[in-house]
């Protein structure tokens, strides 16, 4: 199959976000236009300002363009109502935040869990399938412990394995290692790596740690809201 | 899962839940004592005012539009008593014949009305010629008709009217009055019986009783009667039992009337001092819901992180609407729990002890010309509990509708953003 005939996990076309700001107009992103296929493992690189979280907000459905297009999995985010992006933000995209933002209620399985029990699944079913991912994120022996109990690093694998316990393929990362230290950003880095490799899944992530971005096999470099590279590295 | 996170969330901020749980147990448990205590007072203030010569529902011939004309009586009263103490709900039945007259002893005339009692009937159902009403001589009692024919008949009258006419028990009155059908006026003389005090003004200055037989063959009335008055079980079954016993006397020439159509403002009264009672609850609760809105809205200010990552994982809107009102329902099912049972446990003291209002009252008890009771018990009907819970928890849930709408609307990054 060439690359043509696959659907793209995200497509942008002539992406323009424009925000006000004290009564003037400040462009964020102006004109992206992107292909990324399942199964890549792409960067977004660039300087505070240059655009890398409002297109991450814009592929995972939480905002709105001001004009272009914007396609997940084949599906034109634009003609959505926010019941049915809700919807494609619960079964087709996994978040990881800079700030992890777990539930501070809720214990490192239930948190696991939140998705799939979003999506409908019993809660026997949810915490079964969340249990597994702990373990496949290393903290198969931290499911009871809450949030305030974990390391840094801990929280963000929660965060990862709450991204990946539903069957979603594109999970999208802002800053994911921005609160880590290097030894934990680096085994978060490993994990996203393997879960690419071995689950087959898209990632999409920001940085402009060049630790992270040295690892990445496709960075995408923006500068004032516009796409000035592009390289696959491997 | 929403419901494990509404119990969780609920007790994040446990000082703030628990005083928001207090108020709205405090306002139930305070509804329901003061709706108990609201219904106890007047059903027995129209207790009272029935059992002051009226009846729970009254049964007059056409026509009679004054309780003391002898112009239109009720014709066959006594088989007509028979015929209603057969209607299923009717309790007893009293057989009166009214008239004015004027009492005379010595050189004093006072105007007055004279009521002809059934003694057999009266004690039972009566609040004037009762035993517990005397403060001197004896109540009309069954035993009057066994007095030798020499001795004058018994007459009753009102502490105040027997200040009025310097007579004492034992002492010869005078009644002066004009029969049924017109005619000269006939005068009849009388020994006070016994001297009643009900602390209603216009009864003790102006009522008094004598037996049914005397009443008749004075006025010349045999047979016939002003009024009978009916007595159910509960003074509440009224506006149930009055269509039922007219029915019963349909084609008899007769009119039924409740006590709300026959004492408008003893009724009136009852009307507006509920109204005051649920306006003021009304006002506890508007108070309660803006504690329940203030509660909620401070708690989802505190979360609005954590409701954008809600957001952001794929919650819709309506799943987070679900989860603030579902944390306003674990509120309101606890709190209304405590208050239910607190509510129930004083009402059910104020049911059995009751409370002594004679300490509020003065010495006649009368308001507005309504008789205060001196002791009061809770009444509180299973249906106004039912009603009551249903409102409360419908207050706590419409306190909660918009920071539920809030939290809902949130845009997902900005609210994550939010410090």
């Amino acid at each position: 199959m060439n690359e043509a005939q696959v659907t793209p996990a995200v497509e942008t076309a002539a992406v323009l976000k424009v925000y006000p700001q004290g009564g003037a107009d400040v462009r964020a992103l102006s004109d992206v236009t992107l292909r990324i296929d399942p199964r890549e493992f792409v960067v977004l690189a660039g300087p505070s300002g240059s655009g890398k979280t409002t297109l991450l907000n814009l592929i995972g459905a939480l905002d709105r363009p001001t004009a272009g297009s914007i396609r997940v999995g084949g599906q034109d985010l634009g003609s959505l109502t926010s019941a049915e992006r809700a919807r494609v933000r619960r079964d087709h995209i996994g978040f990881v935040f800079q700030a992890y933002n777990l539930l501070p209620v809720l214990s490192a399985l239930e948190n696991a869990a939140l998705v799939l029990e979003l999506q409908g699944l019993s809660r026997k079913e949810s915490e079964a399938r969340a249990a597994s991912m702990l373990r496949s994120v290393g903290l198969g022996d931290l499911v009871g412990r809450r949030p305030n109990a974990l390391s840094g690093g801990q929280q963000q694998r929660v965060a990862v394995a709450r991204a990946i316990a539903s069957a979603r393929t594109l999970v999208l990362a802002d800053e994911p290692t921005a609160n880590l230290d290097s030894k934990s950003a680096e085994s978060l880095l490993e994990l996203m790596m393997e879960l690419n490799q071995e689950r087959g899944l898209t990632f999409v992530f920001s940085s402009h740690d060049p630790r992270v971005i040295a690892r990445a096999r496709r960075v995408i470099r923006l500068e004032d809201g516009r796409v000035v590279g592009d390289e696959r590295v491997r | 899962m929403i419901f494990r996170l509404a119990l969780r969330n609920s007790w994040r901020n446990g000082r703030r839940t628990a005083l928001a749980g207090l108020a709205i147990a405090t306002s139930f448990a305070l509804l329901l004592v003061f709706l108990g205590f609201g219904d106890g007072i007047h059903e027995k203030m129209a207790d009272i005012g029935v059992r002051m010569g009226l009846g729970d529902v009254l049964v007059e011939a056409e026509g009679h539009d004054d309780s003391s004309s002898l112009d239109h009586l009720v014709a066959g009263a006594d088989a007509l008593r028979a015929e209603l103490l057969a209607v299923p709900g009717v309790e007893e039945v009293a057989v009166r014949l009214r008239t004015d007259a004027l009492i005379t002893a010595g050189a004093t005339s006072v105007g007055v009305s004279v009521s002809g009692v059934d003694p057999e009937v009266e004690p039972r159902i009566s609040a004037i010629d009762t035993p517990r009403s005397m403060i001197a001589g004896a109540a009309l009692s069954p035993e009057i008709g066994l007095r030798p024919k020499s001795q004058l008949p018994p007459i009753v009258i009102g502490r105040d009217l027997a200040r009025a006419l310097g007579a004492g028990v034992g002492d010869r009155v005078t009644l002066t009055l004009r029969p049924a059908g017109g005619g000269d006026t006939e005068s009849g003389a009388y020994e006070v019986h016994g001297i009643f005090a009900t602390g209603v003004r216009d009864v003790d200055a102006f009522w008094t009783e004598i037996p049914l037989a005397d009443a008749r063959r004075i006025v010349g009335a045999d047979g016939r009667a002003s009024v009978l008055s009916v007595f159910l079980g509960s003074i509440s079954d009224t506006a149930e039992a009055a269509p039922r016993i007219a029915r019963a006397l349909e084609g008899r020439g007769v009119v039924v009337r409740t006590w709300m159509q026959a004492a408008p403002d003893l009724y009136s009264f009852i009307v507006v001092d509920e109204g005051g009672l649920y306006a003021m609850m009304a006002i506890v609760f508007v108070v309660v819901a803006a504690g329940i809105l203030n509660t909620l809205l401070m708690s989802i200010l505190e979360r609005t992180q954590e409701f954008g990552v809600l957001l952001a994982l794929g919650a819709t809107p309506s799943r987070v609407v679900g989860i603030v009102l579902g944390e306003a329902l674990v509120l309101g099912l606890v709190s209304g729990a405590t208050g239910l049972a607190v509510g129930l446990a004083v009402n059910h003291h104020f049911a059995t002890v009751g409370v002594d209002l004679g300490a509020f009252l003065d010495s006649s008890y009368e308001t507005s010309g309504v008789l205060m009771p001196k002791h009061v018990l809770s009444h509180l009907y299973p249906e106004k509990v039912w009603w009551s819970s249903v409102v409360i928890l419908g207050l706590v849930m419409a306190g909660a509708l918009y920071p539920a709408l809030r939290a809902a609307r949130l845009e997902p990054m900005e609210a994550i953003r939010h410090e």
